[in-house]
């Protein structure tokens, strides 16, 4: 008899339906309960959604329900807070989504927290799980394309939002090599697109996104160490390729891959390879990722070994995104580790210097 | 645009063979590609050269070689008061190009050739471009590298259709980004057709420098941060969206990868890619190679190891002569400068920098006073 596994979610926003929907595709695992602020998401979670129980703050939820597993799902200045709650609860694995935190200060007291209390904790890049990511792995790993000497990626969003998924990729498409070095740049201009789903409503009043400041564009150069470089272009400095997009440049070949949601008849991925006198069109219909990434947390409880979406590795990915702020505010290449611990974008804008 | 060097020009009012009168203004270690460069053309006469070295002045005087110089003088204004001359190449710093090109300009040349970069600021180039639209004297700028064969025929393979459209180009710059860079961009302007840029976003680093005594220039570096009388960066990182599409990555000093110096460059087509290789290709490199529709392994189009300066100068020839535009004209190159200036803009202002910018003076000279970097 397979074991079977509680589970809670805080915060039951868009992103929490697709942790429900996840879990509940795996036999063993039950979502037994849910925390939100909103009387209205604990009515809908509950009626419609057939959660057992709903609580209006995850410390009574964490306190009654004896979980095993618990999705942080709200914005990301409060994960720290949440995490420790859910570890001083003994849960035995943490699902933060991304990013991580909004700072390092906040990566940190996380990690602190989850190995003072022995429990895994992971953070929902599940992009890395995605299969046209996978694919072209593979396709590298085959050495179809040579040496890999650029990855490039791309999203119209911001860089804690978005592209933490997207260096997470490029971390994974380099066997997740250490980096040396960030340089990148940023522009906070007033953005020109409206009205775009969650999240970019505030921003067009506060500069907000999600409880934190976002820049309208960035760029940034990850040098790794293996030798292959980075370069994340995010919001106005992104050039016009499906979000969540990359292009891996090698010394014999290219991969193009498509977005999340390719067009119908879009391939998934193309790719200039060795011994090939055109375009080849490896097959990569979209799939689960984040069940995957579940699943492989399952895994690991169960058979021990580190999760690929480690919290380690997000804190990488995390050093990352604000090595790019950093390189802004410092005008300079920054080598990694980086001493900061809080955001620089946050630490700009209060001094007015962006 | 090519001009045949062996065929001798004919004056067609007096049937005497056209020569041309050449002075050098600054002859320091640039000034003999230009010696070199113009005895390659019969047409050219090198009369005289301006230089504040006594030292210099001597050896220019006292060479036999393809090096010397028959009349060297203390100041240019003397030069081009006494000469007459129909063409001046300006080897000065950076810093003296404004100033030099108006004198030149008011003396009446036909053509300046002003090394690169072409000042320190806009305002510079402004300048220049200013004097030499008042007296109708051709203002080229050196760029000579983009009449080397192998961008050429890279530039021919791209036109052809065998990488599709171009998409990116990744470029390496060298040294500091207005001694060196400045070649790379314009490069890429020149596989694009002189497409402008809409913006430009990067970051310099300002450490000290790591790496040592290279040739000219360097040393100074060491002691004063400093370059050709302006300040350098050790390193920067650019990218620049063409109105036309393309975004091109331009790396230089420390942020460029390793094993890339002498001017290379990658440009990756919808179809296929292309690699043009450094000046001097070591073991595994190539002048020029790609990855073309139809063909399973890289193909190694035929390219040769040129300078660029002959043509560069048979090309001012052809434009005194014929008319037209000089692919190096001054308002190419203050393109090409305004896009150097911003990246030193994106990194003051903390922002994408969109083209034209304001700025007139260097970004880079006024985060240095200022204390910002």
């Amino acid at each position: 008899m397979a074991t079977t596994y509680r589970v809670g979610i805080i915060a039951c926003g868009n992103i929490a339906q697709l942790h429900l929907r996840s879990y509940r595709a795996i036999p063993g695992v039950e979502v037994v309960a849910g925390a939100d602020v909103s009387p209205q998401t604990r009515e809908r979670w509950q009626t419609e959604l057939g959660i057992p129980q709903m609580y209006a703050t995850a410390e009574e939820m964490l306190e009654r329900e004896r979980l095993d597993i618990v999705s942080i799902c709200t914005w990301p200045p409060l994960r720290p807070e949440m995490t420790e709650l859910a570890c001083v609860r003994g849960v035995r694995a943490i699902v933060a989504e991304k990013p991580m935190a909004v700072d390092l200060a906040g990566c940190d007291r996380m990690i602190a927290a989850a190995e003072r209390a022995g429990a895994t904790l992971i953070v929902h890049h599940q992009r890395r799980f995605r299969s046209r990511f996978v694919k072209a792995k593979e396709l590298i790993d085959s050495g179809a394309i040579g040496r890999v000497q650029q990855i490039n990626v791309y999203n119209g969003g911001d860089v804690l939002t978005s592209s933490s998924h997207m260096v997470d990729v490029m971390r994974y498409l380099v066997d997740d090599a250490p980096v040396e070095w960030v340089i990148g740049q940023i522009d906070r201009r007033d953005p020109g697109f409206t009205n775009r789903p969650v999240g970019l409503q505030q921003w067009e009043e506060t500069h907000t996104r999600y409880g934190h400041h976002v820049e309208t564009g960035a760029l940034g150069l990850i040098q790794f160490q293996d030798g292959a470089r980075g370069l994340v272009e995010c919001g106005i400095v992104s050039r016009a390729r499906p979000g969540y997009s990359a292009t891996i440049y090698g010394s014999d070949g290219v991969i193009e891959t498509s977005g999340d949601r390719p067009e119908p008849g879009e391939p998934h991925l193309r790719a200039r390879v060795r011994g090939e006198s055109d375009w080849i069109f490896p097959e990569a219909p979209p799939n689960e990722a984040t069940q995957a990434a579940f699943e492989r947390l399952l895994d690991v409880l169960e058979h021990g070994g580190t999760h690929p979406l480690d919290m380690r590795s997000a804190r990488q990915v995390h050093e990352i995104l604000m090595a790019i702020y950093e390189s802004a505010r410092r005008r300079a290449r920054i080598d990694l580790p980086i001493a900061v611990t809080e955001s620089p974008l946050e630490a700009m804008i209060a001094a007015g210097d962006v | 645009m090519t001009t045949q060097s062996d065929v001798t020009r004919v004056n067609g009012a007096t049937g005497s063979p056209v020569r041309y009168r050449v002075g050098i203004i600054g002859c320091g270690a640039i000034s003999n590609s230009h010696l070199r460069g113009y005895r390659e053309i019969p047409a050219m006469d090198i009369v005289a050269g301006a230089d504040v070295s006594e030292s210099v002045r001597q050896d220019r005087q006292s060479r036999t070689d393809d090096l010397g110089i028959p009349t060297m003088y203390a100041s240019a204004a003397d030069m081009l008061e006494r000469e007459r001359l129909d063409i001046v190449s300006i080897c000065t710093w950076p810093t003296l190009r404004p100033e030099m090109t108006e004198l030149a300009c008011a003396a009446g040349v036909r053509a300046i050739l002003a090394e690169k970069p072409m000042a320190v600021d806009l305002a510079g180039c402004d300048r220049m471009i200013a004097a030499a639209e008042r007296s109708g004297a051709l203002l080229v700028v050196g760029h000579q590298r983009r009449f080397r064969d192998r961008y050429v025929k890279a530039r021919e393979l791209i036109d052809s259709g065998a990488i599709g459209d171009v998409v990116e180009i990744t470029s390496y710059g060298s040294a500091d980004l207005l001694s060196s860079a400045t070649h790379a961009v314009d490069l890429i302007r020149y596989l694009l057709h002189d497409d402008e840029a809409a913006w430009v976003i990067g970051q310099i680093d300002n450490r000290p420098q790591e790496r040592r005594n290279a040739p000219t220039g360097y040393q100074q570096w060491e002691d004063t941060r400093m370059r050709y009388g302006h300040h350098v960066e050790t390193g920067a990182f650019a990218m620049i969206k063409f109105r036309g599409g393309v975004h091109a990555t331009v790396e230089s000093g420390i942020i460029q990868r390793k094993g890339r110096g002498g001017w290379p460059m990658t440009v990756y087509g919808t179809e296929g890619l292309l690699e043009v290789g450094p000046d001097r290709p070591g073991d595994g490199e190539h002048l020029l190679r790609a990855r073309v529709k139809g063909q399973p392994d890289w193909v190694y189009p035929e390219a040769t190891i040129t300078a660029g300066f002959k043509e560069e100068v048979e090309a001012i020839i052809d434009v005194m002569e014929h008319g037209g535009e000089h692919p190096l004209n001054a308002r190419s190159a203050r393109h090409v400068h305004e896009i150097l200036m911003g990246v030193f803009e994106s990194s003051r202002r903390r922002a994408r920098i969109d083209l034209p910018i304001a700025v007139q003076n260097h970004p880079l000279e006024e985060m240095v006073a200022t204390g910002l970097i």
